[in-house]
């Protein structure tokens, strides 16, 4: 019986109580709040969880979602509750690492930082975003997108029924609604302007490897890093380098590396960070597991005291 | 395609009412069968796919996904009482529900 720590990407809905939680085991947050800010230079002080009042921000959520995350981990190594495996969801992939010891809370801000720059600047000129479709089958989605398969990218393949798109706006919205007309339950735009794990942002790749491999604060990870996009253990610290470039390009199938985690007799995981995301998706995955995510994380130090 | 007894109804009713307790976190006398799902217990389309596949392994339905989206977009469950009556049609006439109207 193994456990693994599983890191959200972007927080759209919060539970609410997220930061009394983490404050609760003592984690400075508006401390973590002040140094991201004075490091960003983005002001990140004035977040409300109560109005999510960055929704509409992306940089400024992946701040947020970062900050989370390693609250989280902070917690999990102050009670010594330490992973067989730590994996990640699209962007939460930085907070991963920091969990993982690959570098510390300021190098991982600045890492966000350079990645967001770089897709600014290699980004269509065109508008840009992600779809979300629930209820159809790979089979569907790849037969939906044949036509223009060069210039949509099935970004997430997050479990059985359900699927993140990424492209132009253009190519995005005529497949929202052939997806509708074929029976998805849910098809919408996500509230993000970057085609996140696309092919389209191939060229942010060379820069930021380059960036990466002169950034000395990155070290080897102290636990198994298991890749969203290759589902293979990663500790070596060129290639945690390597996969956090390829994670803004390159496809993430969320629910075969949860199969890889399970089949590695993983029967428990802690949702390291806001919301429910994870605990949601896993109901659509096979499997004798458990997600426990920030809602029960109390009962859950409680009862392995 | 599942029998239909005088008692499917009722463990329907007992399925939905159960799963949306523990979902949402709601205590059992706040639901009724107007109860808006979105709107007053903040409920989503990923419960509705949740519950069709507990109803799907329950009663060993012959279903497709995206045929019953294509009956739930026509026909859409606002209230716990009317996603019961949607589910009982699925119960009956499994992927012909799309021939419904």
């Amino acid at each position: 019986m193994k456990t693994a720590h599983i890191f959200p990407a972007f927080i759209h809905e919060y539970l609410g109580t997220e930061t009394d939680v983490v404050k609760s085991y003592g984690v400075d947050f508006h401390g973590y709040l002040q140094q991201a800010s004075e490091v960003t230079g983005t002001d990140l002080t004035a977040f409300d969880i109560e109005t999510n009042n960055f929704l509409d921000k992306q940089l400024e959520s992946q701040y947020l979602t970062y900050i989370y995350g390693c609250s989280v981990s902070d917690i999990m190594h102050m009670k010594n509750r330490l992973p067989d495996y730590v994996s990640s969801y699209s962007m939460g992939i930085y907070a991963a690492l920091y969990h993982c010891g690959c570098y510390d809370f300021v190098t991982g801000l600045n890492i966000i930082k350079t990645a967001y720059a770089l897709v600014e600047k290699y980004k269509p000129a065109e508008p840009c975003g992600m779809a979300s479709i629930v209820g159809l089958s790979l089979g569907d989605i790849v037969r939906i997108i044949k036509p223009i398969k060069k210039l949509v990218s099935i970004g997430n393949h997050i479990s059985q029924y359900s699927f993140l798109l990424s492209g132009k706006l253009e190519h995005l919205e005529p497949i929202i609604e052939a997806a509708k007309a074929d029976g998805a339950m849910q098809a919408r735009l996500l509230n993000v302007t970057h085609p996140y794990h696309a092919h389209m942002l191939s060229k942010v790749y060379s820069d930021f490897i380059n960036i990466l491999l002169r950034t000395k604060e990155i070290v080897a990870a102290q636990y198994p890093y298991v890749s969203a996009q290759w589902h293979n253990i990663l500790t070596d610290k060129n290639k945690i380098k390597s996969e956090i470039a390829f994670n803004v390009i390159s496809p993430i199938r969320w629910q075969a590396t949860m199969d890889f985690m399970i089949k590695k007799e993983t029967t428990t995981f802690i949702e390291c960070g806001a919301g429910d995301s994870l605990y949601k998706i896993g109901k659509f995955i096979e499997g004798d597991f458990k997600i426990i995510n920030l809602k029960k994380i109390k009962s859950y130090l409680a009862d392995e005291q | 395609m599942a029998k239909i007894t005088e008692n499917t109804r009722n463990e329907v009713k007992e399925t939905v009412y159960n799963f949306f307790i523990e979902e949402c976190e709601v205590d059992a006398s706040a639901l009724n069968d107007q109860t808006n799902i979105i709107r007053d217990i903040d409920g989503d389309s990923l419960m509705f796919l949740e519950l069709i596949e507990i109803f799907k392994k329950k009663y060993q339905l012959h279903i497709e996904l995206k045929t019953i989206g294509k009956y739930v977009v026509k026909h859409p469950a606002e209230t716990i009482g009317e996603l019961i009556d949607m589910t009982m049609l699925i119960i009956e006439h499994e992927n012909r529900i799309v021939n419904l109207d």
